[in-house]
């Protein structure tokens, strides 16, 4: 049957003008960046800093020169984008599940080889989520065969002869003075690898059946993170362009090079300013202050302030940071942190707290098990059954729905899978064919969805347990809190209400009655309002002009089921909200609103705004906009609004925000819920040359925002005459992530009209 | 800012243009620095930079000697020695006193000294001959006094220790120097940039003991590799203090020499602020907490009033409605240490920076010097002491014993260069720091200062002798001339019989009438070969990479030369240009040596190469009998 189809798609490809692409992915060049230095002559050399960049695609290929990514400048939702022509699914370098504080830990390349090696997996973490979404990537379209991939982020299995023949290669292909002269200069590991990857693939362009090549290259991202010198960063683009030379030169004389696209994309770009240290604010740190809400922090990995051993520990996905101050939590950091956080990417955080309600009913508990005047152990019990009773019929909806997907997903996938499973033995052609590793990669998500469905089933047990107590005889010395409230878990996703009034702990005075001798609400708790109180938040050492005094430039939530709400202060707010139109089509529009407010049933309150000079994204005063500022507020297609913002500061941000908030639903109903259990209560945004990263630091510079400077991304073709990609060709129109897929499948002439992104024109 | 990079590249387009209007006069580098040109007899000049050393006017820093030939051309020039004016040979009195184990402290600095012609820090045209040097040195040291008795043992690992050090912290200064020249070198630089980036790398490697073998053709990537490694230590400790700072209440203040980035980093308290409880986590500071140091309430030391706006931005001097700070200075730190800031100036106490060398230097001798545990025998000292500094590191300890050294002498240079210091503190500082010296065989600054200009002058004086520099940098080009006069297997005998006879023996060619023009020849023939040497490595279709007229130029002048035909036909398979093919065919044909017939025979034989260009190989090898004699090599 495989072979059959082999068969067919070579016939298919026959007819294609474009039968073989080779992609240069390049993790977080800038465009901007690029451009420039391509424009530049080296004095030395008399030729273009960038000489193959400028030979090839300036002179011999087609350049875009307004591509951007397509929400957040990360690395994984970008690549998620471009290799599936799809919405992303995944929303951050880092994801968590509320419900089983389950790390999606999508850059941890370590647990992946190891995981490989020992069979316990085939890909890497993001590609196993967007198996589970039946999300297909592009190197998919084509059979086991025909596919030549390198290391990368969204990597399919671990080559590991590539390894093995980097280090002998490494020791055994090079004079001794060579190799004498590296040990004193210091040994590049990196270079060696880079190196083997081109050399296999050079050794796969010599084979014709091979039609999707890549190789990718993080040289840049990883030294605009470190260094903002601008002679560190020209050598890394320096290095891609000398690996772009020798591909194309590669090309030219392999069987198909006629009918061979050469295609250069970047994820994202990269906001590295030289002179210009990109600051860190710890929110880890602060989150853990009295100040910040006294929570107990998760994060994938340790922070540098835990700068000891364990922060080498390449195994870790769950680190808890105990409170500095907590006010009823001490000593539970494992069991109940209240906050998770995914910094990655640096320029934004995604904030999760735990539910609100389920901080109350915990320090309510606390409470009951203390001795206390009888009037007070009532109210505080009526309180604690009031709240148990407002959320006990969502409880029992969302719980249900959960359980019934979880059955469901049991019997279809016939779980769990059965310990002689993997052990099943496999013919030298059907590895050849990729048999062996789609059968481990079936086995090992059964795997995987089992372990998600047992934690789940904890979380459920839980839960249910705490809403079968009654009011009636409960006494709380003899229930164990962990009976109770579900451990290592978030609970559902707070509201704008609830994050605008986030319990943290007890009142000043403890639990206090009001006048009619019930529990005050008010007075009985500490509250905090977290969008106030990132914005509020101001630094004393500003030793840097450029860099402003505050690290949060705006907030933002999802407010409803088609809108997001920007706030950078009670009077600068923004609503970006979208609908489908009668044709289908995505609209969006922009509203400014002041003292935006959520109440407690769910609903939201604003006051109309004006457009003004800061507000977020400073869509009004940006002189890179093309339209009048009431067009703003008008509905428009999201090809409009690319067109008319795209040169402003924040470029295509209102789509981004847009793409970050609002998820595509996929058919599987469990996945959907897994997803939706993934999303994030809040998002801070920062401020430029402000980062969040608590990992390390990145002083050089960071992406992660919706600012043009880091969504601004590379995307350049050149091709073989048989191809028709035109030559010394600049398209200014913009695009974003999503019309890679499509495009590149047209070119091939595999055209797929249901993914989502337009063509870009004017490539042939 | 244009980066250093880019003003190197410029200027070397303009490189012709450029050494005619140095070779005028002394050239000012911007006010910083002043630089003399002092002609030396027999073709080559000594570049002296002058600059500000401790506030005392302007003093003579490093001194580098450049054999011109005698011309205006720059494709000829050598670099040969570079003199960081004060360092001097110790005298007796600290040679002894650096001779005593677990003796750290310095004897009174001579007052006088430094008549005699200084020793250049680095021979440039010969930079593995020092390494040859301490490769004998240690040897001398393990077999020879080692085995003897723990008296010598650690009496002599003590001086070499001491000596090593001395050394490398002239180096780091003549290193830190450089840099800032390079930085602030305006459009008339006195160094072209290929020269200034040899000088760095070299000084850079002479840090490491096997540093000066790595071949020349790898400077650029060690100094690359150096630099970039700087830059992200200082970003990353930049960071770390700014960050522990903002946690701890503290003012940070990042110091930076003009044009070039922060290398240093002080931290602050304001008085006003002291009282009032505060979070404190001193992990990665080293210093103690000041918000429970009752000696900060009461303090008289130092401090200095500043203001600042609402931001916290720091403003001019009595600036009105600004918030106004008595800051008390807590530390000095080093950026370019690995991983973590490196304390050099703890405010409150002179002696922990300085403790914690002496423990550091302390364990050495004891364990190498007074129980000669070696590295081989007692590996598990070693393990253990390695395992322990990894430890220490990952907890936040500056372990790189190297890199403090580096530091204690940048910190030397970084004060003695800024002048935007107050002049209290900077005194206060110096006085920290000269505490912080460990080695007897140093002097303070001011005697450095003195020293400086006492050993310009007897170099100077060594200049203008015509047995002085002038007759060694003759003996340095007849040693030089051997590379093009002997096969490489005689220059490899030479080289073994030199290091053999400790330096006593150098092989050197006659001089005479036609010394000059024989390494003028020789010279060129290098620059031209190292260019297209650097051309057929860049990449696999050099026209792409490469302006086609200056490669054309130089396969024109090796094939006049008649010498690397290899490289003629690597250029040859590296270019789809047919006009520098034709312009290789011609070279090769020219050359007409065995090697060169070899790789026309090569060609001619290769299927890759187009059948047209192997008629023309095959018609020139038919045509053209072999030349006699050899050549082409």
């Amino acid at each position: 049957m495989r072979v059959l189809f082999i068969v067919l798609f070579g016939a298919l490809a026959a007819c294609a003008e474009t039968k073989r692409i080779v992609i240069v992915k390049l993790d977080g060049v800038p465009a901007g960046v690029l451009e420039r230095y391509m424009a530049e002559t080296n004095p030395r050399t008399g030729k273009s800093r960038l000489p193959w960049f400028q030979y090839i695609f300036a002179e011999r290929g087609v350049r875009l020169a307004n591509f951007y990514t397509r929400g957040l400048s990360l690395s994984v939702s970008s690549w998620s984008m471009l290799d599936t022509g799809r919405p992303t699914q995944i929303k951050g370098n880092a994801e968590y599940d509320r419900y089983t504080m389950w790390v999606y830990d999508y850059l941890n390349f370590i647990t992946f080889y190891f995981k490989n090696a020992l069979k316990k997996g085939v890909d890497m973490e993001c590609v196993e989520t967007l198996d589970d979404l039946q999300q297909p990537l592009l190197i998919d379209r084509f059979p086991y065969g025909a596919v030549h991939q390198s290391y990368q982020l969204f990597q399919r299995g671990v080559r590991w002869k590539t390894l093995q023949h980097m280090l002998q290669n490494r020791f055994t292909t090079r004079p001794i003075k060579e190799l004498f002269d590296e040990w004193q200069i210091g040994i590049g590991i990196d270079t060696s690898f880079q190196a083997q990857m081109e050399t296999d693939l050079f050794a796969n362009l010599k084979k014709p059946e091979k039609v999707y090549l890549d190789i990718f290259s993080s040289d840049y991202d990883h030294i605009a993170h470190l260094a903002q010198d601008p002679d560190a960063q020209l050598a890394a683009l320096e290095k891609n362009d000398a690996m772009v030379g020798r591909i194309y030169t590669a090309i030219q004389s392999s069987p198909l090079a006629e009918e061979t696209a050469l295609i250069v994309v970047s994820d994202h770009g990269m906001n590295s300013t030289e002179g210009v240290y990109s600051q860190g604010f710890n929110l880890v740190d602060y989150l853990g202050t009295a100040e910040g809400g006294g929570h107990h922090v998760v994060t994938n990995r340790y922070p540098l302030q835990a700068y000891r051993l364990k922060g080498l520990f390449p195994f870790v996905f769950q680190v808890f940071t105990p409170a500095s101050e907590t006010a009823y939590l001490e000593g539970k950091a494992e069991q109940y942190p209240t906050a998770m956080l995914d910094p990655d990417g640096n320029e934004r955080a995604d904030v999760h707290f735990r539910n609100s309600d389920l901080n109350v009913l915990q320090i309510l508990y606390e409470q009951l098990r203390r001795g206390m005047p009888q009037p007070l152990r009532r109210a505080v019990l009526n309180g604690f059954f009031e709240v148990v009773d407002r959320h006990r019929d969502g409880w029992e909806v969302e719980l249900k729905q959960l359980e019934a997907e979880m059955e469901e997903c049991k019997s279809e996938y016939k779980l769990p899978p059965g310990p002689a499973e993997k052990k099943k033995k496999f013919t030298t052609l059907e590895k050849k064919l990729g048999i062996d590793k789609s059968y481990l990669r079936a086995v090992n998500q059964r795997e995987r969805f089992t372990k998600f469905i047992a934690a789940y089933e904890s979380y459920v047990r839980t839960m249910r347990n705490l809403m079968a107590q009654k009011r009636d005889g409960f006494d709380a010395t003899k229930v164990k809190g962990d009976d109770l409230f579900p451990q290592r878990a978030m609970g559902d996703s707070n509201t704008l209400y609830q994050l605008q009034n986030y319990v943290v702990g007890p009142g000043a005075q403890g639990i206090v009655l009001d006048g009619a001798g019930k529990l005050d609400w008010q007075r009985s708790f500490r509250r905090v309002n977290y969008f106030d109180l990132f914005l509020a938040i101001r630094t004393r050492n500003n030793v840097q002009k450029p860099v402003a005094v505050r690290p949060v430039d705006f907030t933002a939530a999802q407010a409803g089921n088609q809108a997001v709400w920007l706030s950078a202060g009670p009077d600068r707010q923004l609503l970006v909200e979208w609908r489908t139109n009668g044709a289908g089509k995505l609209e969006l529009r922009c509203l400014p609103v002041v003292n935006l407010i959520g109440d407690a049933g769910g609903g939201m309150h604003w006051d109309p705004g004006v457009w003004k000079a800061g507000l977020p994204l400073e869509l009004f005063e940006d002189p890179g906009r093309t339209t009048p500022p009431e067009w703003l507020n008008e509905w428009h297609e999201e090809r409009e609004w690319l067109r008319a913002v795209h040169r402003t500061k924040y470029s295509n941000g209102v789509i981004g925000l847009y793409e970050q908030f609002h998820r595509t639903p996929v058919k599987d109903k469990f996945q959907e819920h897994r997803r939706r259990l993934a999303r994030t209560d809040m998002m801070i945004f920062a401020n430029d040359h402000w980062n969040f990263n608590v990992r390390s630091f990145n002083p050089g510079g960071n992406h992660g925002s919706l600012l043009r400077v880091s969504t601004h991304s590379v995307l350049m073709m050149a091709g073989g005459a048989r191809t028709g990609i035109k030559k010394g060709s600049v398209i200014e129109a913009p695009y974003d992530s999503l019309s890679f897929m499509p495009s590149v499948l047209h070119l091939m002439g595999r055209d797929e009209p249901n993914l989502p992104g337009p063509l870009i024109e004017g490539l042939q | 800012m244009i980066s250093s990079s880019i003003i190197r590249m410029v200027v070397f387009i303009c490189a012709g243009l450029w050494m005619e209007g140095v070779a005028q006069a002394a050239t000012a580098q911007g006010d910083e620095f002043h630089l003399e040109r002092v002609p030396v007899p027999g073709g080559s000049e000594l570049l002296t930079v002058f600059g500000r050393l401790d506030g005392d006017g302007k003093v003579p820093l490093v001194s580098v000697l450049r054999d011109t030939l005698g011309d205006s051309s720059p494709h000829n020039d050598r670099l040969r020695y570079i003199w960081v004016l004060n360092y001097s040979r110790p005298n007796l009195i600290q040679r002894a006193a650096s001779a005593i184990p677990f003796f750290y402290y310095r004897p009174v600095s001579p007052e006088k000294g430094g008549n005699r012609t200084p020793a250049p820090v680095l021979d440039l045209s010969a930079p593995a001959k020092g390494v040859w040097k301490d490769v004998f040195d240690s040897a001398l040291q393990m077999f020879a006094f080692d085995p003897a008795s723990a008296a010598i043992r650690s009496s002599t690992r003590s001086y070499r220790t001491n000596s090593n050090d001395l050394r490398k912290v002239f180096t780091v200064q003549g290193l830190t120097l450089l840099a800032r020249l390079d930085a602030s070198q305006t459009d008339m630089p006195v160094f072209s940039p290929e020269e200034m980036f040899q000088l760095q790398a070299r000084l850079l490697l002479a840090e490491k003991k096997l540093g000066n073998l790595v071949a020349e053709n790898r400077l650029n990537q060690a100094y690359r590799k150096e630099t970039s490694r700087r830059d992200q230590a200082r970003g990353l400790n930049w960071e770390i203090l700014r960050q522990r700072a903002e946690l701890s209440g503290l003012y940070f203040e990042p110091l930076a020499l003009a044009g070039d980035g922060p290398s240093h980093a002080m931290l602050w308290v304001a008085r006003e602020d002291l009282g009032k409880p505060h979070r404190f986590d001193g992990q990665l500071l080293g210093i103690s907490d000041p918000w429970k140091d009752a000696r900060l309430l009461r303090w008289e030391g130092y401090s200095q009033r500043r203001w600042f706006d609402g931001d916290g931005r720091l403003l001019p001097a009595g600036q009105t409605n600004s918030l106004s700070y008595d800051l008390i200075p807590l530390a000095l730190y080093g950026l370019d240490h690995p991983r973590v800031p490196l304390r050099l100036i703890d405010f409150r106490d002179t002696f922990s920076p300085r403790g914690r060398e002496m423990r550091d230097k302390a364990m050495q001798d004891l364990a190498i010097g007074v129980l000669g545990l070696s590295r081989f025998a007692n590996w598990y000292y070693f393990a253990g002491r390695a395992g322990w500094d990894f430890v220490s590191g990952r907890f936040g300890a500056a372990v790189n014993r190297s890199s403090r050294l580096r530091s204690y002498s940048q910190v030397r240079q970084f004060l003695s260069l800024d002048d935007s210091f107050d002049a209290k503190l900077r005194e206060e500082m110096m006085r920290r720091l000269n505490e912080l010296s460990t080695n007897p065989l140093e002097n303070r600054l001011q005697t450095e200062v003195k020293l400086a200009r006492t050993q310009y002058n007897a170099l100077l004086a060594y200049a203008q002798k015509p047995d002085g520099l002038a007759r060694r940098v003759e003996r340095d080009r007849r040693v030089e001339l051997t590379q093009s006069v002997h096969g490489r297997a005689a220059q490899v005998a030479f080289e073994v019989l030199n290091i053999g006879s400790l330096g006593l023996y150098t092989h050197r060619e006659s001089g005479g009438q036609e010394l000059l023009a024989n390494v003028d020849r020789q010279r060129k023939a290098l620059f031209n070969a190292m260019y297209l040497q650097e051309v057929v490595e860049s990449g696999p279709k050099v026209e792409v990479t490469w302006s086609m007229e200056n490669v054309r130029r130089s396969v024109r002048a090796v094939a006049d030369q008649g010498i690397r035909p290899d490289l003629v036909a690597k250029l040859f398979r590296r270019t789809g240009d047919d006009e520098l093919r034709m312009e290789c065919i011609n070279a090769l044909h020219k050359i007409n040596s065995p090697a060169s017939r070899a790789e026309m025979e090569r060609l001619m034989g290769d299927p890759d190469v187009a059948p047209k260009w192997r008629d023309t190989f095959s018609g020139l090898l038919s045509s053209t009998p072999p030349a006699t004699g050899s050549g082409g090599q």
